[in-house]
């Protein structure tokens, strides 16, 4: 994400009490990637910039911070069955002196059967299209493995679908966009480099997320996308809930089945070696409109 | 008395009913003045005087007097230090107390404490050491809930975590960060946090004559890290206020011998030297707890005593 981008006045700035809705395909990974996040904090510390994520008394975000333990120790989190709804809390740092900028979001997640809030046929579920129309601003997961199988060609028409159906839910004029502002992540981003061996890492540090993504996606996603903020306020992020194995650059997961990836499992033993890569710069764009390219090494 | 409220928390069986009960006995059983101070305990509920009196059968051999905690209980005590001080300063102190007395302000002479003590297993999620004997569902809900508002509302708080037993980092890496996760992500009200390395009279018993001077050569940090996990702690850290101090330090409930041994039996898993083996003079004078009292003082005083400062 490109933390030196211009945002638009209006777009700009901290926004208190905003509301995040995540939203994605199924397959997407959505509550995997609301997983890492409960639990990236504390596997990757920073003393300058601290992040807190919370469930925030929320039962069924609790119960995903205990199935995300699961996640890191080489299983699989399980398929959404049922509609499920999320809510986490993170508090973004802020500065070292007086902490001074310091705020928290909330983020919201409607997870309906099957994962899919945009089906490739009739509208998204109610839940779905309310929670987005309660929000203020979207964080869309599209799977990098788009970038291997290619993007159904529906899927700009139904993301615009999404948002005009959104738009009206919100009483907001015809072509006015729903929301304040849009991050749109690349999950799964270790997919396109994953053939680099031990230089996986560097090769995903180098990749400018739009460029990327638009490659990976398609302009016409991408164009899709920016028509639901205002101009300027969209960001674009690669994201890996998996990570790098640190120390060795290479992805760290490894394979599960066909189309399935997982960490590595330790004979029971915590993986202390995950490190999620850039998770909370997406939550962080939201809320602020842009946000802190930390330099990472592997 | 200046109120603290204190909670004290860790997985269980490391050993927190015993290291709280050991607290009257290590602060009878000092020297007087010794490093200027003196302390007093005074029990001030049924639970904290069943506890304390339930630790002197630890002196007769009795091993099954201090049992885990299997309910929620809460010990109140008075937690009083007097600081020895020379007759010029002892005059001051008295001047200054009497002037604050006439202005109508309060004269901090110690602490009053009270502490939650509920079984480890309530915050801990360990399904892999359990309390024996039933536990009631229900009230463990009631008592994890009630746990985790203490929690909420501590100014102060010590940790217990058995220092002989690293395979519990499965423990800590579970459950710190999903307690804190249960917390909201509001951070820890804590001001001072000490962390104790119970059962350091087992974990160095192999050194025998040496095992008190090797417990104080061992950094107790370096320990604490092992068993808590890379992302135990930084879960901890991260929901502490940026200005909470946090020290660490080995504590022993029962203590090391004249002689720098362990007095601690393996075998009844209760002190070496008692009634039943020394005269009861021998016994009651060579039960000297190690270190018990420092998290107590360093969460009234801020001074670590023999604990270490931890900033990561």
């Amino acid at each position: 994400m490109n933390a030196r981008r211009r945002v638009p006045r209006g777009s700009a700035g901290r926004t208190d009490n905003l509301r995040i809705a995540c939203a994605g395909p199924t397959g997407a990974g959505k509550t995997v990637y609301l997983a890492s996040l409960l639990l990236a904090p504390h596997f990757h510390r920073s003393d300058t910039r601290r992040f807190r994520v919370g469930c925030d008394g929320d039962p069924n975000c609790e119960r995903l911070l205990a199935d995300a333990f699961k996640f890191i120790s080489g299983d699989a989190l399980n398929a959404t069955a049922a509609l499920t709804h999320y809510r986490a809390r993170v508090d973004l740092p802020g500065s070292r002196l007086l902490h001074i900028g310091a705020q928290s979001v909330t983020l919201h997640l409607a997870d309906p059967p099957g994962g899919d809030c945009l089906p490739a046929s009739g509208p998204a579920h109610p839940e779905v299209t309310q929670t987005l129309a309660r929000a203020d601003a979207l964080l869309l997961l599209l799977p990098a493995d788009y970038a291997v199988l290619g993007a159904p060609l529906e899927l700009p028409g139904r993301i615009a679908a999404l948002g005009a159906e959104v738009g009206a839910c919100k009483g907001l004029p015809t072509g006015e966009p729903p929301f304040r502002r849009v991050a749109l992540v690349l999950s799964k981003a270790e997919l396109l480099v994953h053939e680099h061996g031990r230089a996986a890492f560097r090769a995903l540090e180098r990749m400018t997320a739009r460029p990327a993504i638009g490659k990976a996606l398609g302009r016409n996603l991408l164009q899709a996308v920016e028509s639901l903020a205002p101009a300027g306020a969209v960001g674009h992020s690669l994201v890996s809930v998996f990570g790098f194995t640190h120390g060795l650059g290479t992805i760290a997961a490894v394979p599960a089945g066909i189309g399935s990836w997982r960490l590595p499992i330790r004979d029971g033993q915590p993986n202390e070696a995950w490190r999620p890569y850039r998770v909370l710069e997406p939550v962080e764009f939201l809320a602020r409109g842009l946000c802190w390219r930390e330099q990472l090494v592997c | 008395m200046s109120q603290h409220r204190s909670i004290i928390f860790g997985p269980t069986k490391a050993g927190k009913t015993l290291f709280l009960a050991s607290l009257q006995h290590a602060a009878d059983n000092r020297e007087r003045g010794e490093q200027g101070r003196n302390y007093r305990i005074q029990p001030h509920n049924p639970d904290a005087t069943t506890l304390f009196a339930n630790a002197r059968e630890l002196i007769a051999g009795n091993a099954a007097a201090i049992n885990a905690t299997r309910s929620l209980q809460r010990f109140e005590f008075g937690f009083r230090i007097d600081q020895g001080l020379d007759p010029l300063m002892r005059a001051w102190v008295s001047l200054r107390d009497f002037t604050r007395t006439v202005r109508g302000l309060a004269v901090d002479q110690g602490l009053e404490i009270s502490m939650r003590d509920g079984p480890g297993g309530w915050l801990f999620d360990d399904s892999a050491v359990s309390v024996d004997g039933e536990l009631d569902y229900q009230a463990e809900m009631v008592g994890r809930q009630e746990l985790l508002d203490d929690l909420r509302a501590a100014d102060s708080a010590i940790l217990c975590i058995d220092a002989t037993a690293p395979d519990r980092a499965m423990t800590f890496f579970r459950s710190l960060p999903s307690i804190t996760g249960r917390l909201g992500s509001s951070t820890l009200p804590f001001k001072r946090l000490a962390i104790c390395l119970t059962k350091a009279d087992a974990h160095f018993q192999s050194e025998r004559h040496s095992a008190r001077r090797a417990m104080e050569r061992q950094d107790p940090v370096a320990r604490a890290r092992t068993i808590l996990t890379r992302p135990g702690v930084n879960a901890l850290f991260n929901y502490l206020e940026i200005d909470a101090e946090v020290v660490v330090g080995w504590t022993s409930a029962f203590g090391f011998t004249a002689n720098g041994e362990a007095n601690f039996d393996p075998g009844t898993q209760s002190l070496l030297m008692h009634a039943g083996l020394v005269d009861a003079r021998e016994a009651i004078e060579g039960w000297r707890p190690c270190n018990v009292l420092d998290p107590f003082v360093f969460l009234a005083t801020g001074d670590p005593g023999n604990f270490r400062r931890w900033r990561p």
